[in-house]
């Protein structure tokens, strides 16, 4: 029972690792300095510019990954119910439409490195030398 | 625009066969809510827009609802909505509520035409969206409005200053609507016809709260089996202030209201206040709404509107996309209205898809 514990323990451990940092990247040419505000005013949809002026299209992951939980949490202070309570009330009142949902990382980097419009979140040990990191939490 | 006979699973093998990278999208809602009056002989008017009404039988359909949203992005700005609306109050009948086109004009300027959801109240256009509030409905008082769309245009104007958003509605139209409250009062169908609308609503929010304000004007026919009764074109105003907050663990939102027409309703004062501690994925909550209304006798309403309902409300998030609700509500007529005093209880789930 003991060696168990140890194990789930371990295993919890390692599964918080994996997603120790959220990286906020975006194309190599952005040269816009980014807050976790800004971030997060891209994400409800508020805003549709980087604060240098230039248009941004904020682009997300599937909705129940820890990863997209993690982001709403530490990135933008929500929790993934009052996210989805903030969209369901913007949809069906015809406001606005979440960001749309890449399926994994490594997409979000792929589609990152091909549009300087594109901002997105990936875990931060999967970052390669094509986007540029402007956040880490 | 009303569409009998066509059942909402007319509509599945069209979201089955939209490929995924489509530019059509589909969104919906939807609530199953079971409930019944506590008292026998008494009734409980649930569902405004549907005159969906609680009595001493068990029953899922006065507040049951079943709505699917298409809306399809035409590229540069351009976009088409429409919203098909299955209520149980009126047999789970779909029916197309919403249908307009949107096109944002600039970064902050966003233009709509149609048939749209109104905006007098700050949950109004989109009351039905369960899931998106912890009350188990929208307040009866002040949400007696029996319209969910008018036919018009509007303007939204918004804009992020510093950690401040705030955006600012303006619209024009008509709407016409059975009223489900003075048709169970009277017995006999009671329209409000609502002409030459305008208004402005402006909203302002940063982090954790929100404040609405908003002014509605208009012409207001009263009909009575479809024949004018009362007020005859009246002139009403509406001036409506809100806020909605969500610190820590606390949520909740108030709302004030006052309405006057010189037609048959002089004076009416409506307000309510909800109020929940969240406690992981649990918010116990508590309503209060009340309604005080002058109106001036008249041989088809008679005397005012005066009650207030208390709700006690659990909400329980048991997964990501769906809301499980229970509710207590009383209900306390302040006149000698044929609505007479109520309670019921109500135990349902409010899913977003």
């Amino acid at each position: 029972m003991k060696s168990k514990k140890i194990l789930t323990l371990f295993l919890l451990m390692v599964s918080f690792s994996s997603f120790a940092e959220i990286a906020i990247v975006v194309h190599p040419s952005n040269n816009a300095s980014i807050s976790a505000e800004d971030v997060t005013q891209l994400f409800l949809g508020k805003t549709r510019n980087f604060p240098d002026g230039s248009s941004a299209v904020p682009i997300g992951q599937e909705e129940n990954t820890e990863i997209t939980h993690m982001f709403y949490e530490r990135v933008m202070g929500r929790s993934s119910q009052q996210i989805k309570a903030y969209w369901s009330k913007q949809i069906f009142s015809g406001k606005g439409t979440p960001p749309k949902a890449a399926s994994n990382n490594d997409e979000v980097l792929k589609l990152v490195a091909s549009n300087p419009n594109l901002i997105g979140y990936v875990d931060s040990s999967k970052v390669n030398s094509d986007v540029k990191v402007v956040l880490t939490m | 625009m009303k569409i009998k006979h066509l059942k909402l699973w007319t509509f599945l093998p069209l979201v089955i066969s939209i490929p995924a990278y489509s530019d059509v999208n589909f969104n919906g809602y939807a609530s199953v809510v079971a409930g019944q009056a506590l008292d026998d002989d008494a009734i409980f008017l649930a569902d405004v827009i549907g005159g969906g009404i609680y009595d001493s039988s068990l029953s899922f359909k006065p507040e049951s609802l079943f709505a699917l949203q298409a809306s399809s992005d035409l590229m540069d700005g351009l976009s088409v909505t429409a919203q098909v609306v299955a209520r149980g109050s009126n047999d789970f009948d779909p029916t197309f509520e919403w249908a307009y086109i949107s096109y944002q004009l600039t970064d902050n300027w966003l233009l709509q035409a149609g048939r749209k959801g109104d905006v007098f109240y700050m949950y109004s256009d989109f009351r039905d969206v369960g899931y998106a509030y912890n009350f188990p409905r929208a307040p009866r008082a002040p949400y007696i409005v029996p319209f969910n769309s008018y036919d018009g245009v509007n303007a939204i104007y918004s804009d992020v200053v510093g950690s401040y958003d705030f955006s600012i509605n303006t619209y024009y139209g008509d709407a016409r609507a059975e009223s489900p409250y003075d048709t169970a009062i009277v017995g006999i169908p009671i329209e409000i016809e609502t002409t030459n609308m305008y208004g402005m609503v402006g909203e302002v929010r940063k982090d954790w709260w929100g404040l609405r304000a908003g002014v509605h004007l208009g012409k207001t026919n009263l009909l009575a089996d479809g024949n004018g009764i009362a007020n005859d074109f009246a002139s009403y105003l509406y001036v409506v202030g809100g806020a909605t907050f969500d610190y820590q663990n606390i949520v909740g939102s108030i709302e004030l209201s006052h309405y006057e027409d010189d037609g048959v309703f002089n004076d009416t004062f409506i307000y309510f206040i909800n109020l929940g501690y969240r406690i992981g994925n649990w918010i116990p909550n508590i309503t209060y709404s009340e309604s005080d209304e002058d109106a001036t006798n008249n041989d088809i309403i008679e005397g005012e509107s005066e009650y207030s309902i208390l709700s006690y409300t659990l909400r329980y998030d048991f997964h990501p996309s769906a809301a499980f609700k229970m509710d207590y509500s009383k209900y306390n007529d302040r006149t000698d209205s044929s609505l007479g005093d109520s309670s019921i209880f109500t135990v349902g789930v409010d899913l977003v898809f």
